[in-house]
Parts: C-alpha cells; structure tokens; sequence
C-alpha cells in the first residue's frame, strides 16, 4: 500500500536528559537549528547574533537570532531548557509583521528539510533535492529513493 | 524502487507521499520516518493521509520492477 498525507510541522530541541538539557547547544536538534538559521542569513544578507531590539531599543537575549537589513530589530529563538520548545521573538511594531513572519517560517522550514534529509538517509534513502519553483515563498521538494 | 517525496512548504506543512510500497509496508516505513524526525526534533500532526487505489500500487509497483530488469542488464 502506498500513500500521501499531509501533516503539521512543530520544531522542539530534543535533550534526553535533564544534565543534557543543560547543554541544549551540544544537541544534533541545535545543530540543525543553527545550520537552518546560518541558510536565513545566508539568502537575506543578514548577521547571526544572540539578542533582538525593540522598538525601544531595549535588548532581549536569545539562543541564536538574526538580523537583517530590512528588519534591523532581529528576530530571536528562545529555546525553552525545561522541554525543548522552540519560539520566536520579535518586536513588529511599525509594519515589520510580515518580514519577521516570513523569516520565521523560512527557518522552520530549513529546519524541517535539513530533519528530513537526515532522516531519509539515516533509514537508508539516497535523497536528492528538487528544483525548487519561482518566486519569494517557495516550496522546498526532496526525493529520497531506496 | 521504493520512493518518498517529501514536500515542505513555506507555512510548516509536509507532504509525504510513499510509492513503492507494498502491503502494509507503507505504514511501517511513515511510522520509522515519523520517529526518526522526532528525535530530530521536528513532531508531526497528521492533518490527512489518503491511501492510493490499487491500480495505482499496481503501476507503481510494476515500474519499479521495469526499471529494476533494466539495471540487471
């Protein structure tokens, strides 16, 4: 039987243990988290730090966060240690909702790619990448074939 | 040949679509994928799965077993 299904994607950092959770950043979830927000940097010219903006200024630390020319305030990834949720934070004020959410989902989407490509070739898939379509938005398509 | 298309789009859905798989090969396969990305950190809510028609698995199955002939020669 072969199939098609269409699921919803959540991200968490996986630590299995308490001490590990205390080093989240060793975990091979982060690395792929950070190798998602390095391929954001990347396509949108923009820098990696640890701390977003407000409107005010005021600065937020976070586990990784990016800063790009058009939304200079950044926007940040919080890692919860206690279960390894995965938020965002950013400051829209003054018209900035739609980059900071386009930059979001552009890392949850890497990292669900990255995650698959792994996955894929750790079950024994040779995996391949699909020409991607035009435009901003685009979909990202992968081949795994055994 | 079997074959997975994965197909992750811009809003945090994904498509997998299984072809190859025979009986409930499928199932197994979804659910070894599905665990692997959880301990990569990525959980799945699974929206909709439709199964394929036969005629479908049949041709799948039958093209994989062409191209497998061709490879032998």
């Amino acid at each position: 039987m072969s199939e098609v299904g269409w699921y919803e994607t959540k991200l968490r950092i996986v630590a299995g243990t308490r001490e590990y959770a205390s080093r989240i950043e060793e975990s091979p979830s982060f690395q792929i988290l950070q190798r998602a927000v390095e391929m954001v940097a990347e396509r949108y010219n923009g820098t990696i730090t640890q701390a977003v903006k407000d409107y005010f200024g005021n600065e937020t630390q976070c586990n990784l966060a990016i800063v790009v020319p058009n939304f200079e305030r950044g926007i940040g990834i919080k890692i919860e240690r206690a279960n390894g949720a995965v938020s965002f934070a950013y400051d829209p004020y003054g018209g900035y909702d739609e980059i900071a959410q386009e930059l979001a989902d552009a890392i949850t989407q890497n990292y669900t790619a990255i995650a698959l490509i792994r996955a894929m070739k750790s079950l024994g898939y040779k995996v391949r990448e699909e020409p991607a379509g035009t435009g901003q938005k685009e979909n990202v398509v992968l081949i795994g074939v055994m | 040949m079997k074959k997975i298309k994965a197909e992750v789009d811009t809003n945090g859905h994904l498509n997998l679509e299984f072809a190859g798989f025979a009986g409930e090969e499928c199932i197994k396969e979804r659910e070894r994928l599905r665990q692997v990305l959880v301990d990569l950190g990525v959980s799945l809510t699974r929206q909709e799965i439709k199964r394929k028609s036969s005629s479908q698995i049949s041709q799948e199955l039958s093209q994989s077993s062409t191209k497998r002939l061709g490879l032998d020669m």
